[in-house]
Protein backbone atom coordinates (compact mmCIF):
# COMPACT_ATOMS: atom_id res chain seq x y z
CA UNK A 1 0.00 0.00 0.00
CA UNK A 2 2.90 2.34 0.85
CA UNK A 3 4.29 1.92 -2.66
CA UNK A 4 0.92 2.78 -4.20
CA UNK A 5 0.71 5.97 -2.12
CA UNK A 6 4.29 6.93 -3.02
CA UNK A 7 3.42 6.73 -6.73
CA UNK A 8 0.15 8.57 -6.09
CA UNK A 9 1.99 11.38 -4.29
CA UNK A 10 4.14 11.99 -7.36
CA UNK A 11 1.03 12.34 -9.54
CA UNK A 12 -0.54 14.83 -7.14
CA UNK A 13 2.59 16.96 -7.03
CA UNK A 14 2.73 16.93 -10.81
CA UNK A 15 -0.82 18.29 -11.17
CA UNK A 16 -0.26 21.21 -8.81
CA UNK A 17 3.15 21.91 -10.35
CA UNK A 18 1.56 22.24 -13.77
CA UNK A 19 -0.89 24.86 -12.42
CA UNK A 20 -3.90 23.63 -14.43
CA UNK A 21 -6.09 23.88 -11.35
CA UNK A 22 -5.18 27.48 -10.67
CA UNK A 23 -6.02 28.48 -14.23
CA UNK A 24 -9.40 26.75 -13.91
CA UNK A 25 -10.13 28.51 -10.62
CA UNK A 26 -9.19 31.93 -12.02
CA UNK A 27 -11.42 31.33 -15.07
CA UNK A 28 -14.31 30.26 -12.84
CA UNK A 29 -13.89 33.32 -10.62
CA UNK A 30 -13.75 35.63 -13.64
CA UNK A 31 -17.10 34.22 -14.73
CA UNK A 32 -18.82 34.06 -11.34
CA UNK A 33 -17.75 37.20 -9.47
CA UNK A 34 -19.24 39.74 -11.93
CA UNK A 35 -22.47 37.69 -11.96
CA UNK A 36 -22.57 37.68 -8.17
CA UNK A 37 -22.19 41.45 -8.00
CA UNK A 38 -24.90 42.29 -10.54
CA UNK A 39 -28.54 42.37 -9.39
CA UNK A 40 -31.27 41.90 -11.98
CA UNK A 41 -33.48 45.03 -12.14
CA UNK A 42 -31.47 46.39 -9.20
CA UNK A 43 -33.34 44.06 -6.85
CA UNK A 44 -31.24 42.08 -4.39
CA UNK A 45 -32.01 38.64 -3.07
CA UNK A 46 -31.64 36.25 -6.01
CA UNK A 47 -29.02 33.58 -5.29
CA UNK A 48 -30.11 30.45 -7.12
CA UNK A 49 -28.80 31.66 -10.47
CA UNK A 50 -25.36 32.17 -8.90
CA UNK A 51 -25.49 28.66 -7.49
CA UNK A 52 -26.52 27.34 -10.90
CA UNK A 53 -23.75 29.05 -12.84
CA UNK A 54 -21.09 28.35 -10.20
CA UNK A 55 -21.97 24.67 -9.90
CA UNK A 56 -22.07 24.32 -13.67
CA UNK A 57 -18.53 25.71 -13.84
CA UNK A 58 -17.38 23.54 -10.93
CA UNK A 59 -18.69 20.43 -12.70
CA UNK A 60 -17.37 21.47 -16.11
CA UNK A 61 -13.88 22.25 -14.87
CA UNK A 62 -13.76 19.17 -12.64
CA UNK A 63 -14.60 16.92 -15.60
CA UNK A 64 -11.84 18.53 -17.66
CA UNK A 65 -9.29 18.25 -14.84
CA UNK A 66 -10.22 14.63 -14.02
CA UNK A 67 -9.93 13.52 -17.63
CA UNK A 68 -6.86 15.47 -18.68
CA UNK A 69 -4.94 14.63 -15.48
CA UNK A 70 -5.73 10.91 -15.62
CA UNK A 71 -5.25 10.56 -19.35
CA UNK A 72 -1.63 11.66 -19.24
CA UNK A 73 -0.47 9.72 -16.16
CA UNK A 74 0.89 6.58 -17.85
CA UNK A 75 1.30 7.87 -21.46
CA UNK A 76 3.53 10.73 -20.22
CA UNK A 77 5.76 8.30 -18.33
CA UNK A 78 5.97 6.17 -21.47
CA UNK A 79 6.70 9.13 -23.71
CA UNK A 80 9.49 10.44 -21.43
CA UNK A 81 10.79 6.88 -21.00
CA UNK A 82 10.64 7.34 -17.20
CA UNK A 83 8.35 4.31 -17.10
CA UNK A 84 11.38 2.02 -17.53
CA UNK A 85 13.21 3.00 -14.29
CA UNK A 86 9.81 2.87 -12.55
CA UNK A 87 9.23 -0.68 -13.78
CA UNK A 88 12.76 -1.62 -12.70
CA UNK A 89 11.90 -0.74 -9.10
CA UNK A 90 10.46 -3.39 -6.78
CA UNK A 91 6.85 -2.51 -7.51
CA UNK A 92 4.36 -4.61 -9.43
CA UNK A 93 2.67 -3.28 -12.56
CA UNK A 94 -0.67 -3.48 -10.79
CA UNK A 95 0.70 -1.26 -8.01
CA UNK A 96 1.91 1.29 -10.57
CA UNK A 97 -1.47 1.35 -12.32
CA UNK A 98 -3.30 1.66 -8.99
CA UNK A 99 -0.87 4.32 -7.77
CA UNK A 100 -1.32 6.37 -10.93
CA UNK A 101 -5.12 6.09 -10.67
CA UNK A 102 -5.10 6.97 -6.99
CA UNK A 103 -2.79 9.92 -7.68
CA UNK A 104 -5.12 11.35 -10.28
CA UNK A 105 -8.11 10.78 -7.96
CA UNK A 106 -6.44 12.59 -5.06
CA UNK A 107 -5.33 15.41 -7.35
CA UNK A 108 -8.89 15.76 -8.67
CA UNK A 109 -10.21 15.80 -5.10
CA UNK A 110 -7.74 18.57 -4.28
CA UNK A 111 -9.01 20.58 -7.23
CA UNK A 112 -12.61 19.86 -6.17
CA UNK A 113 -11.87 21.07 -2.64
CA UNK A 114 -10.59 24.36 -4.06
CA UNK A 115 -13.57 24.75 -6.41
CA UNK A 116 -16.12 24.05 -3.68
CA UNK A 117 -14.25 26.34 -1.29
CA UNK A 118 -14.70 29.20 -3.78
CA UNK A 119 -18.32 28.19 -4.39
CA UNK A 120 -19.18 28.12 -0.69
CA UNK A 121 -17.63 31.56 -0.13
CA UNK A 122 -19.38 33.20 -3.12
CA UNK A 123 -22.80 31.56 -2.58
CA UNK A 124 -22.53 32.06 1.17
CA UNK A 125 -21.71 35.76 0.88
CA UNK A 126 -24.64 36.24 -1.50
CA UNK A 127 -27.25 34.17 0.38
CA UNK A 128 -26.04 34.06 3.98
CA UNK A 129 -26.41 30.25 3.91
CA UNK A 130 -23.06 28.52 4.08
CA UNK A 131 -23.18 24.71 4.15
CA UNK A 132 -26.47 22.82 3.86
CA UNK A 133 -26.66 19.03 4.35
CA UNK A 134 -27.61 18.55 0.71
CA UNK A 135 -24.46 20.43 -0.34
CA UNK A 136 -22.33 18.06 1.73
CA UNK A 137 -24.00 15.09 0.04
CA UNK A 138 -23.46 16.73 -3.32
CA UNK A 139 -19.73 17.26 -2.64
CA UNK A 140 -19.27 13.65 -1.50
CA UNK A 141 -21.07 12.26 -4.56
CA UNK A 142 -19.07 14.61 -6.77
CA UNK A 143 -15.86 13.21 -5.24
CA UNK A 144 -17.14 9.70 -5.95
CA UNK A 145 -17.88 10.78 -9.52
CA UNK A 146 -14.32 12.14 -9.83
CA UNK A 147 -12.90 8.79 -8.66
CA UNK A 148 -14.99 6.95 -11.23
CA UNK A 149 -14.08 9.36 -14.05
CA UNK A 150 -10.35 9.13 -13.21
CA UNK A 151 -10.41 5.32 -13.04
CA UNK A 152 -12.21 5.10 -16.36
CA UNK A 153 -9.77 7.51 -18.01
CA UNK A 154 -6.63 5.77 -16.67
CA UNK A 155 -8.08 2.49 -17.91
CA UNK A 156 -8.78 4.07 -21.31
CA UNK A 157 -5.24 5.49 -21.49
CA UNK A 158 -3.91 1.92 -21.55
CA UNK A 159 -6.10 0.90 -24.46
CA UNK A 160 -6.30 4.05 -26.62
CA UNK A 161 -4.01 6.83 -27.80
CA UNK A 162 -4.06 9.88 -25.46
CA UNK A 163 -6.09 12.11 -27.78
CA UNK A 164 -8.61 9.36 -28.58
CA UNK A 165 -8.91 8.52 -24.88
CA UNK A 166 -9.50 12.13 -23.85
CA UNK A 167 -12.11 12.64 -26.58
CA UNK A 168 -13.90 9.37 -25.80
CA UNK A 169 -13.92 9.94 -22.04
CA UNK A 170 -15.11 13.56 -22.35
CA UNK A 171 -17.89 12.46 -24.70
CA UNK A 172 -19.00 9.60 -22.46
CA UNK A 173 -18.93 11.68 -19.28
CA UNK A 174 -20.50 14.83 -20.76
CA UNK A 175 -23.05 12.74 -22.65
CA UNK A 176 -23.94 10.88 -19.45
CA UNK A 177 -24.30 14.06 -17.41
CA UNK A 178 -26.30 15.90 -20.07
CA UNK A 179 -28.44 13.14 -21.57
CA UNK A 180 -28.17 10.22 -19.14
CA UNK A 181 -31.61 10.99 -17.70
CA UNK A 182 -33.11 10.67 -21.17
CA UNK A 183 -31.38 7.44 -22.23
CA UNK A 184 -34.21 5.12 -21.07
CA UNK A 185 -36.72 7.35 -22.85
CA UNK A 186 -34.53 7.32 -25.96
CA UNK A 187 -34.46 3.51 -25.86
CA UNK A 188 -38.25 3.35 -25.62
CA UNK A 189 -38.65 5.61 -28.65
CA UNK A 190 -35.78 4.21 -30.77
CA UNK A 191 -36.54 2.10 -33.86
CA UNK A 192 -35.96 -1.66 -33.45
CA UNK A 193 -32.50 -1.70 -35.04
CA UNK A 194 -31.03 0.91 -32.70
CA UNK A 195 -32.48 -0.49 -29.48
CA UNK A 196 -29.97 -3.31 -28.72
CA UNK A 197 -26.86 -1.04 -28.86
CA UNK A 198 -28.63 1.60 -26.77
CA UNK A 199 -29.68 -1.01 -24.19
CA UNK A 200 -26.06 -2.23 -24.20
CA UNK A 201 -24.88 1.32 -23.48
CA UNK A 202 -27.44 1.65 -20.69
CA UNK A 203 -26.11 -1.42 -18.88
CA UNK A 204 -22.37 -1.13 -19.64
CA UNK A 205 -21.66 2.57 -19.15
CA UNK A 206 -21.64 4.01 -15.64
CA UNK A 207 -24.60 6.33 -14.98
CA UNK A 208 -22.72 9.53 -14.24
CA UNK A 209 -25.93 11.54 -13.86
CA UNK A 210 -26.73 9.76 -10.59
CA UNK A 211 -23.87 11.62 -8.88
CA UNK A 212 -25.17 15.03 -9.91
CA UNK A 213 -27.21 16.62 -7.10
CA UNK A 214 -26.90 20.17 -8.46
CA UNK A 215 -30.63 20.68 -8.93
CA UNK A 216 -31.31 19.77 -5.29
CA UNK A 217 -28.55 22.10 -4.08
CA UNK A 218 -29.61 25.02 -6.27
CA UNK A 219 -33.24 24.87 -5.15
CA UNK A 220 -32.43 24.05 -1.49
CA UNK A 221 -34.24 20.71 -1.46
CA UNK A 222 -33.96 18.20 1.35
CA UNK A 223 -31.00 15.81 1.35
CA UNK A 224 -31.22 12.55 -0.58
CA UNK A 225 -32.45 9.60 1.57
CA UNK A 226 -29.53 7.90 3.31
CA UNK A 227 -30.17 4.54 1.64
CA UNK A 228 -30.13 6.04 -1.84
CA UNK A 229 -27.03 8.09 -1.03
CA UNK A 230 -25.12 5.02 0.21
CA UNK A 231 -26.27 2.95 -2.75
CA UNK A 232 -24.92 5.56 -5.21
CA UNK A 233 -21.63 5.69 -3.29
CA UNK A 234 -21.31 1.91 -3.47
CA UNK A 235 -22.28 1.98 -7.14
CA UNK A 236 -19.50 4.49 -7.86
CA UNK A 237 -16.97 2.56 -5.75
CA UNK A 238 -17.84 -0.72 -7.50
CA UNK A 239 -17.48 0.80 -10.98
CA UNK A 240 -14.18 2.47 -9.98
CA UNK A 241 -12.88 -0.86 -8.68
CA UNK A 242 -13.82 -2.56 -11.95
CA UNK A 243 -11.97 0.09 -13.98
CA UNK A 244 -8.93 -0.08 -11.67
CA UNK A 245 -8.87 -3.86 -12.05
CA UNK A 246 -9.12 -3.54 -15.81
CA UNK A 247 -6.32 -0.96 -15.83
CA UNK A 248 -4.08 -3.25 -13.76
CA UNK A 249 -4.82 -6.14 -16.13
CA UNK A 250 -4.14 -4.07 -19.25
CA UNK A 251 -0.92 -2.62 -17.81
CA UNK A 252 0.38 -6.10 -16.98
CA UNK A 253 0.08 -7.08 -20.65
CA UNK A 254 1.69 -3.89 -21.94
CA UNK A 255 5.04 -4.45 -23.73
CA UNK A 256 7.91 -1.95 -23.18
CA UNK B 1 -6.07 54.66 -64.02
CA UNK B 2 -7.26 51.04 -63.77
CA UNK B 3 -5.47 50.77 -60.45
CA UNK B 4 -7.49 53.73 -59.08
CA UNK B 5 -10.74 52.25 -60.35
CA UNK B 6 -9.92 49.03 -58.49
CA UNK B 7 -9.06 50.95 -55.32
CA UNK B 8 -12.33 52.91 -55.54
CA UNK B 9 -14.31 49.74 -56.19
CA UNK B 10 -12.62 48.04 -53.25
CA UNK B 11 -13.34 51.00 -50.93
CA UNK B 12 -16.94 51.15 -52.18
CA UNK B 13 -17.45 47.44 -51.54
CA UNK B 14 -15.95 47.79 -48.08
CA UNK B 15 -18.16 50.76 -47.21
CA UNK B 16 -21.26 49.06 -48.65
CA UNK B 17 -20.57 45.89 -46.74
CA UNK B 18 -20.10 47.81 -43.52
CA UNK B 19 -23.38 49.65 -44.16
CA UNK B 20 -25.22 46.37 -44.73
CA UNK B 21 -23.78 44.92 -41.53
CA UNK B 22 -24.90 48.01 -39.61
CA UNK B 23 -28.43 47.90 -41.07
CA UNK B 24 -28.72 44.17 -40.38
CA UNK B 25 -27.52 44.67 -36.83
CA UNK B 26 -30.05 47.43 -36.22
CA UNK B 27 -32.84 45.27 -37.61
CA UNK B 28 -32.08 42.19 -35.59
CA UNK B 29 -30.58 43.38 -32.37
CA UNK B 30 -32.22 46.47 -31.08
CA UNK B 31 -29.33 46.90 -28.66
CA UNK B 32 -26.69 44.70 -27.07
CA UNK B 33 -24.08 44.43 -29.81
CA UNK B 34 -21.70 42.35 -27.69
CA UNK B 35 -24.44 39.81 -27.06
CA UNK B 36 -25.15 39.51 -30.78
CA UNK B 37 -21.49 39.07 -31.57
CA UNK B 38 -21.23 36.28 -29.03
CA UNK B 39 -24.48 34.44 -29.65
CA UNK B 40 -25.48 35.49 -33.17
CA UNK B 41 -28.94 34.43 -34.27
CA UNK B 42 -29.02 31.65 -31.70
CA UNK B 43 -29.74 34.24 -29.01
CA UNK B 44 -33.49 34.01 -29.67
CA UNK B 45 -33.42 30.29 -28.89
CA UNK B 46 -31.29 30.84 -25.81
CA UNK B 47 -33.63 33.61 -24.71
CA UNK B 48 -36.63 31.27 -25.00
CA UNK B 49 -34.64 28.74 -23.00
CA UNK B 50 -34.18 31.34 -20.26
CA UNK B 51 -37.96 31.59 -19.91
CA UNK B 52 -38.13 27.79 -19.59
CA UNK B 53 -35.51 28.10 -16.91
CA UNK B 54 -37.63 30.69 -15.09
CA UNK B 55 -40.55 28.25 -15.30
CA UNK B 56 -38.41 25.50 -13.83
CA UNK B 57 -37.27 27.78 -11.03
CA UNK B 58 -40.88 28.71 -10.37
CA UNK B 59 -41.58 25.01 -9.82
CA UNK B 60 -38.64 24.63 -7.41
CA UNK B 61 -36.38 23.03 -10.02
CA UNK B 62 -38.94 20.51 -11.27
CA UNK B 63 -39.58 20.16 -15.00
CA UNK B 64 -43.33 20.33 -15.59
CA UNK B 65 -44.98 20.42 -18.99
CA UNK B 66 -48.60 20.72 -17.96
CA UNK B 67 -48.46 23.77 -15.71
CA UNK B 68 -48.20 27.16 -17.43
CA UNK B 69 -48.98 29.13 -14.31
CA UNK B 70 -45.88 31.31 -14.68
CA UNK B 71 -46.47 32.43 -18.28
CA UNK B 72 -50.23 32.15 -18.28
CA UNK B 73 -50.54 34.54 -15.39
CA UNK B 74 -49.79 37.73 -17.29
CA UNK B 75 -53.04 39.25 -18.64
CA UNK B 76 -55.17 36.72 -16.82
CA UNK B 77 -55.46 38.00 -13.30
CA UNK B 78 -58.94 39.08 -12.65
CA UNK B 79 -60.41 42.54 -12.45
CA UNK B 80 -63.86 41.28 -11.67
CA UNK B 81 -64.55 43.96 -9.09
CA UNK B 82 -65.51 46.42 -11.80
CA UNK B 83 -65.20 44.56 -15.05
CA UNK B 84 -67.70 41.84 -14.47
CA UNK B 85 -65.49 39.20 -16.09
CA UNK B 86 -62.10 37.63 -15.75
CA UNK B 87 -60.29 34.37 -15.56
CA UNK B 88 -58.64 33.26 -12.39
CA UNK B 89 -55.67 31.21 -13.41
CA UNK B 90 -55.01 30.15 -9.82
CA UNK B 91 -58.18 28.09 -9.92
CA UNK B 92 -57.36 26.70 -13.35
CA UNK B 93 -53.90 25.66 -12.28
CA UNK B 94 -55.17 24.07 -9.13
CA UNK B 95 -57.92 22.25 -10.96
CA UNK B 96 -55.42 20.36 -13.11
CA UNK B 97 -54.06 17.01 -11.98
CA UNK B 98 -51.06 17.66 -9.76
CA UNK B 99 -47.97 16.94 -11.86
CA UNK B 100 -44.73 16.18 -10.10
CA UNK B 101 -42.21 15.93 -12.92
CA UNK B 102 -41.84 12.13 -12.48
CA UNK B 103 -42.91 11.53 -16.07
CA UNK B 104 -39.57 12.86 -17.30
CA UNK B 105 -37.71 9.86 -15.95
CA UNK B 106 -38.22 6.48 -17.57
CA UNK B 107 -36.08 3.35 -17.31
CA UNK B 108 -35.73 0.28 -15.14
CA UNK B 109 -37.24 0.36 -11.64
CA UNK B 110 -33.96 0.65 -9.75
CA UNK B 111 -32.70 3.43 -12.01
CA UNK B 112 -35.98 5.34 -11.91
CA UNK B 113 -36.08 5.12 -8.12
CA UNK B 114 -32.51 6.40 -7.84
CA UNK B 115 -32.87 9.23 -10.33
CA UNK B 116 -36.16 10.39 -8.82
CA UNK B 117 -34.49 10.56 -5.43
CA UNK B 118 -31.61 12.63 -6.71
CA UNK B 119 -33.75 15.19 -8.56
CA UNK B 120 -36.16 17.77 -7.14
CA UNK B 121 -39.71 16.43 -7.12
CA UNK B 122 -43.24 17.53 -6.22
CA UNK B 123 -45.47 20.24 -7.61
CA UNK B 124 -44.68 23.44 -5.75
CA UNK B 125 -44.80 27.10 -6.78
CA UNK B 126 -42.50 29.80 -5.48
CA UNK B 127 -44.73 32.11 -3.52
CA UNK B 128 -42.92 34.45 -1.12
CA UNK B 129 -41.35 37.70 -2.33
CA UNK B 130 -37.89 36.36 -1.51
CA UNK B 131 -38.53 33.22 -3.56
CA UNK B 132 -40.05 35.03 -6.52
CA UNK B 133 -36.94 37.24 -6.75
CA UNK B 134 -35.12 34.10 -7.90
CA UNK B 135 -36.97 34.31 -11.22
CA UNK B 136 -35.89 37.85 -12.04
CA UNK B 137 -32.37 37.15 -13.36
CA UNK B 138 -33.84 34.80 -15.97
CA UNK B 139 -36.34 37.43 -17.19
CA UNK B 140 -33.52 39.97 -17.35
CA UNK B 141 -31.27 37.57 -19.28
CA UNK B 142 -34.09 36.53 -21.63
CA UNK B 143 -34.89 40.12 -22.58
CA UNK B 144 -31.23 41.15 -22.83
CA UNK B 145 -30.43 38.22 -25.09
CA UNK B 146 -33.39 38.80 -27.35
CA UNK B 147 -35.05 42.22 -27.20
CA UNK B 148 -37.86 40.77 -29.35
CA UNK B 149 -38.82 38.28 -26.67
CA UNK B 150 -42.17 39.97 -26.01
CA UNK B 151 -43.26 37.26 -23.61
CA UNK B 152 -40.13 37.84 -21.54
CA UNK B 153 -41.03 41.52 -21.04
CA UNK B 154 -44.68 40.74 -20.47
CA UNK B 155 -44.27 37.96 -17.92
CA UNK B 156 -41.28 39.64 -16.26
CA UNK B 157 -43.25 42.86 -15.75
CA UNK B 158 -46.19 40.95 -14.28
CA UNK B 159 -44.01 39.21 -11.68
CA UNK B 160 -42.13 42.41 -10.87
CA UNK B 161 -45.32 44.36 -10.31
CA UNK B 162 -47.57 41.78 -8.69
CA UNK B 163 -45.23 39.58 -6.71
CA UNK B 164 -42.09 41.62 -5.98
CA UNK B 165 -44.08 44.81 -5.49
CA UNK B 166 -41.85 46.86 -7.78
CA UNK B 167 -44.35 48.51 -10.17
CA UNK B 168 -41.91 51.25 -11.23
CA UNK B 169 -39.36 48.66 -12.34
CA UNK B 170 -42.12 46.71 -14.08
CA UNK B 171 -43.13 49.84 -15.98
CA UNK B 172 -39.50 50.51 -16.92
CA UNK B 173 -39.21 46.95 -18.26
CA UNK B 174 -42.43 47.29 -20.26
CA UNK B 175 -41.28 50.64 -21.68
CA UNK B 176 -38.00 48.98 -22.72
CA UNK B 177 -40.03 46.23 -24.39
CA UNK B 178 -42.22 48.75 -26.20
CA UNK B 179 -39.11 50.58 -27.46
CA UNK B 180 -37.78 47.36 -28.98
CA UNK B 181 -41.19 46.09 -30.13
CA UNK B 182 -43.30 49.12 -31.00
CA UNK B 183 -45.92 46.99 -32.75
CA UNK B 184 -46.51 44.62 -29.79
CA UNK B 185 -50.04 45.40 -28.59
CA UNK B 186 -49.76 43.01 -25.63
CA UNK B 187 -46.99 45.15 -24.11
CA UNK B 188 -49.13 48.28 -24.38
CA UNK B 189 -51.97 46.28 -22.81
CA UNK B 190 -49.72 45.24 -19.93
CA UNK B 191 -48.63 48.85 -19.48
CA UNK B 192 -52.27 49.84 -19.26
CA UNK B 193 -52.92 47.10 -16.70
CA UNK B 194 -49.97 48.21 -14.60
CA UNK B 195 -51.18 51.83 -14.56
CA UNK B 196 -54.87 51.10 -13.97
CA UNK B 197 -54.71 51.20 -10.18
CA UNK B 198 -52.60 54.35 -9.85
CA UNK B 199 -53.21 56.50 -12.92
CA UNK B 200 -56.41 55.68 -14.87
CA UNK B 201 -55.83 58.47 -17.41
CA UNK B 202 -52.33 57.23 -18.31
CA UNK B 203 -53.64 53.67 -18.30
CA UNK B 204 -56.38 54.62 -20.77
CA UNK B 205 -53.82 56.27 -23.00
CA UNK B 206 -51.67 53.09 -22.99
CA UNK B 207 -54.76 50.98 -23.64
CA UNK B 208 -55.77 53.25 -26.53
CA UNK B 209 -52.31 52.62 -28.01
CA UNK B 210 -52.82 48.88 -27.45
CA UNK B 211 -56.13 49.09 -29.30
CA UNK B 212 -54.57 50.87 -32.28
CA UNK B 213 -51.76 48.31 -32.44
CA UNK B 214 -54.26 45.46 -32.15
CA UNK B 215 -56.32 46.87 -35.04
CA UNK B 216 -53.21 47.26 -37.21
CA UNK B 217 -52.11 43.73 -36.37
CA UNK B 218 -55.59 42.36 -37.04
CA UNK B 219 -55.66 44.06 -40.44
CA UNK B 220 -52.32 42.48 -41.33
CA UNK B 221 -53.51 39.14 -40.03
CA UNK B 222 -56.76 39.17 -42.04
CA UNK B 223 -55.05 40.35 -45.21
CA UNK B 224 -52.62 37.44 -44.92
CA UNK B 225 -49.55 39.66 -44.67
CA UNK B 226 -46.38 38.32 -43.11
CA UNK B 227 -46.98 38.46 -39.37
CA UNK B 228 -43.98 38.78 -37.02
CA UNK B 229 -43.52 35.42 -35.27
CA UNK B 230 -42.57 37.01 -31.94
CA UNK B 231 -45.98 38.70 -31.60
CA UNK B 232 -49.15 37.11 -30.23
CA UNK B 233 -51.96 36.61 -32.75
CA UNK B 234 -54.49 39.47 -32.45
CA UNK B 235 -57.28 37.46 -30.87
CA UNK B 236 -60.68 39.01 -30.12
CA UNK B 237 -60.36 38.01 -26.47
CA UNK B 238 -57.47 40.47 -26.12
CA UNK B 239 -59.49 43.23 -27.78
CA UNK B 240 -62.33 42.47 -25.38
CA UNK B 241 -59.92 42.80 -22.48
CA UNK B 242 -58.61 46.13 -23.81
CA UNK B 243 -62.16 47.49 -24.04
CA UNK B 244 -63.14 46.24 -20.60
CA UNK B 245 -60.03 47.77 -19.04
CA UNK B 246 -60.72 51.06 -20.81
CA UNK B 247 -64.25 50.96 -19.42
CA UNK B 248 -62.81 50.45 -15.95
CA UNK B 249 -60.49 53.44 -16.43
CA UNK B 250 -63.48 55.55 -17.50
CA UNK B 251 -65.38 54.49 -14.40
CA UNK B 252 -62.41 55.43 -12.24
CA UNK B 253 -62.33 58.83 -13.97
CA UNK B 254 -66.06 59.25 -13.36
CA UNK B 255 -67.03 59.05 -17.05
CA UNK B 256 -69.86 56.55 -16.86
CA UNK B 257 -71.23 57.17 -20.38
CA UNK B 258 -67.88 56.48 -21.98
CA UNK B 259 -67.49 53.39 -19.80
CA UNK B 260 -70.80 52.09 -21.16
CA UNK B 261 -69.60 52.75 -24.70
CA UNK B 262 -66.43 50.74 -24.07
CA UNK B 263 -68.43 47.91 -22.51
CA UNK B 264 -70.59 47.89 -25.66
CA UNK B 265 -67.47 47.62 -27.79
CA UNK B 266 -66.29 44.74 -25.64
CA UNK B 267 -69.71 43.14 -26.09
CA UNK B 268 -69.28 43.22 -29.87
CA UNK B 269 -66.21 40.98 -29.73
CA UNK B 270 -67.03 38.94 -26.64
CA UNK B 271 -67.92 35.25 -26.45
CA UNK B 272 -69.37 35.61 -23.00
CA UNK B 273 -71.97 38.33 -23.44
CA UNK B 274 -74.21 37.78 -20.41
CA UNK B 275 -71.95 39.34 -17.77
CA UNK B 276 -71.19 42.33 -19.97
CA UNK B 277 -74.87 42.91 -20.84
CA UNK B 278 -75.70 42.78 -17.16
CA UNK B 279 -72.95 45.34 -16.40
CA UNK B 280 -74.14 47.66 -19.19
CA UNK B 281 -77.73 47.42 -17.94
CA UNK B 282 -76.62 48.19 -14.42
CA UNK B 283 -74.59 51.24 -15.50
CA UNK B 284 -77.30 52.48 -17.88
CA UNK B 285 -79.85 52.48 -15.08
CA UNK B 286 -77.59 54.92 -13.21
CA UNK B 287 -77.22 57.37 -16.15
CA UNK B 288 -79.68 59.75 -17.74
CA UNK B 289 -79.35 58.43 -21.21
CA UNK B 290 -77.11 57.15 -23.91
CA UNK B 291 -73.71 58.80 -24.48
CA UNK B 292 -71.74 58.84 -27.72
CA UNK B 293 -68.56 56.73 -27.92
CA UNK B 294 -65.30 58.51 -27.08
CA UNK B 295 -63.90 60.66 -29.86
CA UNK B 296 -60.38 59.17 -30.06
CA UNK B 297 -61.48 56.28 -32.36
Amino acid sequence: MGKIFAIAKLSVLELFRKKDVYVAIVLALVAIVPLAVVNAFGIEGAVRYIREVALLLVWGFSVIICVTTSARQIPNETQRKTILPLLAKPVSRAQIALGKTLGSIIASWGALAMFYGCYIVIAGLKSGIWIEPVLLQSVILHACFAALACSMTVCGSLALTPSANITACLLIIAGGLLFGDHLPDLINKAPGLFRPPLIGLEYVLPRFELFDLRARVIHSHAPVPAGVFLFILLYGAAYSAVFMGLAAGLFKRKQY
Amino acid sequence: MIRWIFILLWLGTLAGGQRLVTIRRRQTVGGGDVITRIFGESRALISARMLHKADRYFHGGVMLDNCDYLHGHAHHHEHTDDCGHGVDVDDEALARPAATGDDHYAGAGWYRRLILNTRPAGHTHLSTVREVKELLPWFRLATRLDPHNVQGYDVGAYWLAEKVNAPAKALALIDEGITHNPEAFELALTKGELLMETDPAAADSALAAAEKKWLAARKKFEEGEAYPPHLSPPEFALMERIQVYRAKCMLDLGRREQAIAFFQRALAVSDNKTALQERIRELSSQTNGWAPPPSDH
